[in-house]
C-alpha cells in the first residue's frame, strides 16, 4: 500500500511579483503608434549598420575556413569540432540578418550534420569541406537574398550528401557494435 | 493608453558574438534605451547582472564557460540570487523544440529564434512589461508560470487548491 502522503502533488507556490517595470516604464501615449515609430527607427538604424554586414560575413567565412584548415592539418578533436559547430551555429543565426539567408541555411545543415552524427569525429573531411566551400562561395560571390537556381541546387546537393553521410555513419556504428566488418 | 518609455529600462545583453551584441544594442538604442550593458559569456553575464541590476536580460544560449540555459538556472535561485525574478529573454539560433523547452524549464521568460527582427524584440519586451506572469516555485522549478495565460491547458491540474500557496512578493 502506498502512503497517502506520497500520492499528494508537490507543494506549489504561486508568487505574484509586483510589476514595478510597468509602473516605471509605461507612460501615457498611443501604444500602436509607439511600436511603429520604434521599430521603424530600429530598422533604419540596422540598415545603416548593414554597410558593415558584408565585411562581418566575410569574417565569419574566414573563421570557418580557418577551423576547417585546423581540422585538416591537425586532425579532429572535441575542441576543434566544437569550434566548427559554434561557427556554423553563428552563421545559421546571423547570416540572414547580414543579408545572406542561403549561407544561414548551409550553416544550419552543417550544425545538423554535426549534431546528428553518431560520432562527429567520423564525418569525412570532404563532407565538411563541401559545406565550408559552399558558404565561402556564397560570400565570395556576394549572393544575397533567397539565392537562385544554382544555390538551390547546392542546398539540395548538400541535403542528399548529409543524409547519405548520416546513414553511412549509423551503419558503420551499428556494424562496429555487432562486430560485423 | 500607455506606451513604453525605454529610457527607463536597463538591459544586459549576453552573446559571445560581438556583431550580434552590436545589432541588439543598435535596436535597443533606437527604441530609446540608453543603459545597455554587454557581456560575452555566461560567467561575465552573471557578473553584469549582479553589477548593473538590469530590468531585462537578453542572452544567447551557446556561449563559452557556461551557456545561456545555465546562466538562467543560476539567476533563478530565490534563496541565493538577488535578481531571481529578472525577466530573461533567450535569443538563440537554436530553434529545435527541445532547446526551447530546456530554456523554459530553466526559467526563461521568453524565447526568440535568430534572426531577430526589431518588431519581434519590441513585442517580447512589451509583453514582459505589460503581461508579466506569476512565478511558480516547486521542489524542481522556480521561474515564470510555464502555462501561458493565452494557452488552453488540457492536462490534469496539479495545482489543487489545498497544495497551492499564493504569495505576494513585497516591494
Amino acid at each position: 500500500m502506498s502512503n497517502k502522503a506520497e500520492l499528494q502533488w508537490p507543494q506549489y507556490e504561486v508568487i505574484n511579483v509586483k510589476n514595478t517595470l510597468a509602473a516605471r516604464a509605461l507612460v501615457p501615449g498611443n501604444p500602436a503608434e509607439a511600436v511603429k515609430t520604434a521599430t521603424r527607427r530600429a530598422d533604419a538604424a540596422v540598415k545603416q549598420l548593414s554597410a558593415q554586414f558584408p565585411a562581418w560575413m566575410q569574417g565569419e567565412s574566414r573563421r570557418l575556413d580557418k577551423i576547417r584548415t585546423e581540422l585538416a592539418e591537425n586532425g579532429y578533436s572535441g575542441e576543434r569540432l566544437d569550434q566548427l559547430f559554434t561557427c556554423a551555429h553563428d552563421i545559421k543565426g546571423q547570416a540572414t540578418t547580414y543579408g545572406y539567408p542561403v549561407a544561414a541555411i548551409i550553416g544550419k545543415l552543417l550544425c545538423d550534420l554535426i549534431e546528428r552524427a553518431p560520432d562527429a569525429s567520423k564525418i569525412p573531411l570532404a563532407v565538411i569541406d563541401q559545406h565550408v566551400d559552399s558558404i565561402r562561395a556564397i560570400v565570395r560571390e556576394n549572393i544575397k537574398g533567397e539565392g537562385n537556381d544554382q544555390t538551390r541546387n547546392i542546398i539540395n546537393g548538400l541535403l542528399v550528401l548529409d543524409q547519405t553521410t548520416l546513414k553511412k555513419l549509423s551503419a558503420n556504428q551499428q556494424n562496429a557494435l555487432t562486430g560485423q566488418p | 493608453m500607455a506606451k513604453i518609455d525605454f529610457d527607463q529600462l536597463r538591459f544586459v545583453v549576453v552573446d559571445d558574438n560581438a556583431h550580434m551584441r552590436r545589432i541588439l544594442r543598435t535596436m535597443l538604442r533606437a527604441f530609446g534605451s540608453r543603459e545597455i550593458y554587454e557581456a560575452e559569456d555566461g560567467a561575465s553575464g552573471l557578473e553584469a547582472v549582479e553589477a548593473y541590476q538590469p530590468d531585462i536580460l537578453i542572452s544567447d544560449i551557446k556561449m563559452p564557460i557556461f551557456d545561456g540555459i545555465e546562466l538562467t538556472r543560476m539567476i533563478r535561485n530565490p534563496d541565493g540570487f538577488s535578481q531571481a525574478y529578472l525577466p530573461i529573454i533567450i535569443l538563440s539560433a537554436y530553434s529545435e523544440k527541445h532547446q526551447v523547452i530546456a530554456a523554459r524549464d530553466a526559467g526563461a521568460t521568453d524565447f526568440i529564434c535568430k534572426p531577430v527582427s526589431a518588431k519581434t524584440l519590441y513585442d517580447r519586451i512589451q509583453n514582459i512589461i505589460e503581461n508579466p506572469r506569476p512565478f511558480i516555485r516547486t521542489t524542481t522549478y522556480f521561474g515564470p508560470d510555464r502555462r501561458r495565460q493565452d494557452s488552453v491547458f488540457s492536462g490534469e491540474d496539479k495545482r489543487v487548491a489545498d497544495s497551492t500557496q499564493y504569495i505576494q512578493v513585497p516591494d
